[in-house]
């Protein structure tokens, strides 16, 4: 039973040993919240459930390629049929297909992003809509009208929040629309919806591209998500069995929604459940080492009072009421950091196109979690020192007169989990090392153009207003033209990717070299361009010629490739006049190579090793694919923001239905390529630098027990002669075998780990790491050998009858 | 003073090991203490008068032979009925005091009574304030322990050691730290323990203390001599 005597004895102490409370007690407060914070995103990334009754039986077929194991293409519109007349297991079947509307109003126009769908999603939901309507089955019905339902985002932003658009016409990718709803504030299912279209996929012959369709329902009761996979597969090796030519290779996978988005992010949640559970762990052992060192300094108190007759266990109380009162502090301003992390940071690591139900907060889950943590490290750090420094003999420590124990030996135990300490500090040093490297290299990578003054901004044009490849050029040229009178742009030009965006894939071939490999042909990413793309990004073709009007659809096929492609295709000299086969697998056309490019950097530049990818140029007159949409890069006289409206006016004077994405300038465009490692650094970062803090707690409390155990015996050699500099080499003898250990342990954790995260994470090349490495190596084993020294230092600062006589 | 048997050691040993050498510090020893008895143990350093008084006290436990307390066979008692044997019927006094720094003066002599079951503050803190009186300690009862003297500190260890009304009162060279004056006090106030009914055990090499003592008994080598 613990007293009003105990309470305040623990306060009274606790009170006067301020830097030992406040150094636990940020220990314990910080690592708590460093690790809920991480525990927080795993939760909401992995864990968390669709916002709905029966949010965790909505399932989602998937693409699956199964020679490479991999999500990959949708499924097409006649499998969507098939599927749905033959499956037994879901309950509410429908299609889902992405799309980026155009939404056209009287006086505006916008690009929104959503899915055409069947009235079934609204029902897996089942949520009421705010204003108006959902979709409802007699959307459904062939030859109905088609209609709208819109996020609230969407909402506010078209509309400005006018409750009166909602049962009006408006023009959506060309053809008139009913707006029948508006959902609620944050409602996007199912991902991260904008925009929500009335649409069946046509009953449509076996056909490969026709379509690009998802399929969502909810699971029968009683029925498993392993029993619709095996349903789901079993009715794609039908469609594989009679339909081989197109089907081959191809199956289904069947996950639940949440299962779909957390997948692809598994490795990355795994790393932050390692280093969130690392990062409280090393809080735990620090805050434990520390209690020990108190515990032992104070063990002649504990004795003294043993003798006077009080029980071992009432001898106990008074260190758990004293840890009690911490881990209660400590546990509230850690929650309280917590939450204020989430509240403030949740926008830098959760973004806006991250799925909607993974909304980071502070909830019943995450506080449950942090007070079982708090619970389990409240038992580990407070009763384990407390049966450690009572478990010698009491009568010794009376007599002896010395502090830390009867023992001379810091533990095996300790040391072990001390040089495991350093190895996990060492590891995410590294790794933060090499994300803020990677980072950087992002911000400043090359992407072979000078990108300053440059305005950028996305468009897609309505597929039904511009079927017609004729359209959809003259609508470019037009508004080029028109954009090129404003004053300031200099020059305005389209192309189907810009460095740092990635094109779509084709694959090619030479006409005298074999290019294939394994049998694989040569992919190289195909961009159509316009005819002075090259010359507004400033640059100057190495061979040949740009494009000219004169390279028009009927004319002879021509090409642009890239340098990297020129050497391949003809090695021994210049590329231009030769031909090359364009998608060779498909039976594509022969092209006429008419120039060689400098290599530009398409994609972000996230791959450890220098990307291998080929470029190839096309005239958007030959040829600009119907559902590819196409950047709009104008060269400016200045801050390229000065000319935003000038375009959105432009455009509104060629076509008012077509719909620009908010323009960008270039340099903003390729920065948002480092936001992963953004990312990474605001979560990495804060638990590094507390694994730093706690790597040196722990070294200083051990080596401050050993000082404890051995002060007399340092007298003793002081009073014998021996030197300062002799006893130091002898007692950091421990820390460098330690410190050495950590680092071989960390070296060969980061080595393992390395392969596994290189493609997704590192921007670095091997000898960045090694340099990052050695960096991390010196800082650490300056922090670990200061921190072992410093109660070295005291130590020595007593004099040798001091030291043999201190208490 | 009656002839009743408060405590008895028979054939105690204490032997202390090391990997190559084993130390007895007490060998083969019996004697016993009366109830009212002042007993004092004296002998040379490293004679084993510290150490069987570390085993009567309770401190330690004898590697051989049989203490009986109260005719309590102590081996067979558990830690926690030892504990209980320390609080309820032992008082000690250390050469060092040993008191408790982080605790003012007067917590240190409430210690002993406070964790005992039933204990009530108000009581507890009479009882102590009056044995600090009886020391004259009392009006330093808010101090630190580090804030007294040495003599001052034993004297509070003295307050400490009778604030239980204990059987037995063993005190270890309760002088050995202290000036003559302040030993004088000391074992003034040891001896008006004794006067006032307490049974007293005394561990000393000084044989001016000695002369109070009802019997003398004299340790060398782990041995009794006389």
């Amino acid at each position: 039973m613990v007293t009003l005597f105990d309470v305040k004895q623990a306060a009274v102490r606790l009170y006067r040993d301020k830097k030992y409370s406040f150094v636990i007690l940020a220990a314990i407060s910080f690592g708590l919240a460093i690790s809920l914070f991480l525990y927080a995103q795993v939760h909401t990334r992995l864990l968390a459930d669709l916002p709905f009754a029966d949010g965790d039986k909505i399932v989602y077929v998937s693409r699956y390629e199964r020679e490479r194991q991999r999500l990959n293409g949708g499924l097409q519109d006649y499998d969507a049929h098939y599927f749905q007349q033959r499956q037994t297991t879901l309950d509410t079947f429908t299609t889902v297909e992405d799309r980026g509307f155009t939404v056209a109003t009287e006086s505006s126009t916008h690009q929104v992003w959503g899915v055409a769908t069947t009235s079934a999603l609204f029902q897996l939901a089942n949520e009421a809509p705010l204003l108006g309507r959902t979709l409802l089955p007699s959307d459904d019905l062939p030859n109905a009208a088609p209609v709208l339902v819109i996020s609230y985002s969407a909402w506010k932003r078209v509309f400005q929040g006018d409750a009166s658009v909602v049962g009006k016409t408006i023009t959506v990718d060309g053809k008139p629309t009913t707006l029948v709803g508006v959902m609620r504030e944050g409602y996007r299912f199912p991902t991260n919806e904008d925009a929500w279209l009335s649409y069946v996929p046509p009953q449509a012959p076996v056909d490969a591209v026709s379509g690009w369709l998802g399929i969502m329902g909810k699971l029968k009761p009683g029925i498993s998500v392993a029993q619709a996979d095996e349903e789901f597969k079993r009715l794609a090796a039908e469609l594989e069995r009679d339909h081989n030519k197109i089907y081959m290779g191809k199956s289904v996978k069947v996950e639940t929604q949440t299962q779909v988005r957390a997948t692809p992010i598994m490795l990355m949640t795994q790393v932050m459940t390692v280093v969130a559970i690392s990062v409280l762990l090393m809080s735990c052992f620090s805050v434990t080492s520390l209690v020990i060192v108190r515990m032992l300094s104070n063990a002649k108190e504990a004795a003294i009072k043993n003798a006077l007759g009080i029980s071992a266990k009432k001898i106990m109380l008074l260190p758990l009421v004293e840890s009690f009162f911490l881990y209660a502090i400590a546990g509230a301003l850690g929650l309280l950091f917590c939450a204020l992390a989430i509240e403030y940071a949740s926008g830098l690591v959760v973004s806006q196109w991250d799925p909607f139900w993974w909304q980071l907060s502070f909830n019943q889950p995450i506080v449950l979690a942090g007070l079982s943590f708090l619970f389990a490290a409240w038992l580990i750090t407070g009763i384990v020192p407390v049966l450690m420094a009572t478990s010698k003999r009491f009568y010794r420590q009376l007599n002896s007169g010395k502090k830390g124990g009867a023992g001379n030996q810091t533990g095996k135990l300790m040391n072990s989990v001390v040089a495991l300490q350093v190895a996990c500090t060492f590891v995410l040093m590294l790794f933060t090392g090499v994300a803020f490297s990677s980072f950087y290299n992002v911000l400043n990578t090359n992407y072979g153009f000078n990108s300053n003054k440059l305005l950028t901004s996305f468009i897609k044009l309505p597929p039904s207003k511009y079927a017609e490849l004729v359209d959809r050029v003259s609508f470019y040229e037009k508004l080029g033209d028109e954009f090129s009178r404003v004053p300031g742009v200099q020059q305005v030009t389209f192309a189907a990717a810009i460095p740092g965006r990635y094109g779509y894939l084709s694959t090619v071939n030479s006409t005298e070299i074999d290019l294939t490999k394994s049998g694989e042909y040569l992919q190289a990413t195909e961009i159509p361009i316009a005819d002075n793309h090259f010359k507004t990004l400033g640059l100057h073709l190495l061979e040949g010629r740009a494009f000219t009007p004169a390279d028009s659809e009927s004319a002879e096929l021509v090409v642009i490739i890239g340098a990297k492609l020129a050497q391949k295709l003809s090695p021994n000299g210049s590329a231009v006049g030769k031909k090359m086969h364009l998608n060779p697998d498909k039976s594509g056309p022969l092209l006429t190579i008419v120039g060689v490019a400098p290599d530009l950097v398409y994609g972000p530049p996230v791959s450890f090793f220098e990307s291998s990818m080929e470029t190839i140029y096309r005239p958007m007159r030959q040829i600009l694919p119907v559902w590819a949409g196409v950047y709009l890069v104008a060269k400016t006289d200045g801050d390229p923001f000065q000319w935003t409206d000038s375009l959105l006016k432009a455009a509104r004077l060629v076509d008012a239905e077509v719909a620009l994405e908010e323009p960008d300038s270039m340099n903003e465009v390729l920065a948002d390529n480092a936001s992963r490692f953004e990312m990474l650094l605001y979560n990495f970062m804060p638990a590094t630098l507390l694994a730093f803090i706690m790597s040196a707690l722990s070294i200083y409390a051990i080596s401050a027990r050993v000082m404890l155990q051995r002060t007399n015996d340092i007298g003793v050699m002081k009073a014998l002669g021996v030197d300062d500099q002799r006893i130091t080499r002898i007692f950091m003898r421990d820390t460098y075998i330690k410190l050495g250990a950590g680092l071989i342990l960390g070296a060969i954790c980061f080595v393992l780990f390395l392969p596994g995260i290189m493609n997704q994470l590192i921007v670095v090349s091997y000898w960045s790491i090694f340099g990052i490495a050695i960096s991390v190596t010196l800082v650490l084993a300056f922090l670990v050998i200061f921190a072992s020294r410093v109660p070295l230092l005291q130590v020595h600062k007593l004099s040798p009858q001091e030291a043999i006589n201190k208490i | 003073m009656n002839n009743e048997k408060l405590l008895e050691v028979v054939d105690v040993t204490k032997v202390f090991s090391t990997e190559e050498v084993e130390t007895f510090a007490v060998n083969k020893v019996s004697f016993h203490i009366n109830r009212g008895e002042y007993l004092a143990i004296s002998g040379p350093s490293g004679g084993g008068k510290s150490t069987i008084l570390s085993i009567l006290g309770l401190l330690d436990s004898p590697t051989g032979g049989q203490y009986f307390f109260k005719g309590k066979e102590t081996s067979k008692l558990s830690r926690d009925q030892l504990s209980n044997i320390r609080n309820q019927e032992i008082g000690f006094i250390f050469q060092s005091f040993n008191l408790i720094e982080n605790m003012s003066v007067l917590d240190n002599v409430m210690l002993p009574l406070i964790y005992r079951p039933g204990a009530k503050k108000a009581q507890v803190k009479a009882r102590a304030i009056h044995c600090l009186e009886q020391v004259g300690m009392a009006h330093r009862k808010n101090h630190s322990p580090t804030q007294l003297s040495g003599g001052q500190q034993q004297r509070v260890a003295v307050a400490r050691a009778m604030v239980t009304d204990p059987s037995i009162i063993f005190a270890d060279e309760p002088t050995g730290n202290l000036d003559s004056k302040s030993a004088e006090t000391v074992m003034d106030l040891i001896k008006q323990q004794h006067q006032n009914g307490a049974t007293v055990c005394i561990v000393t090499h000084d044989p001016r203390y000695t002369q109070d003592a009802t019997r003398t008994i004299h340790f060398a080598d782990g041995a009794l001599v006389s």
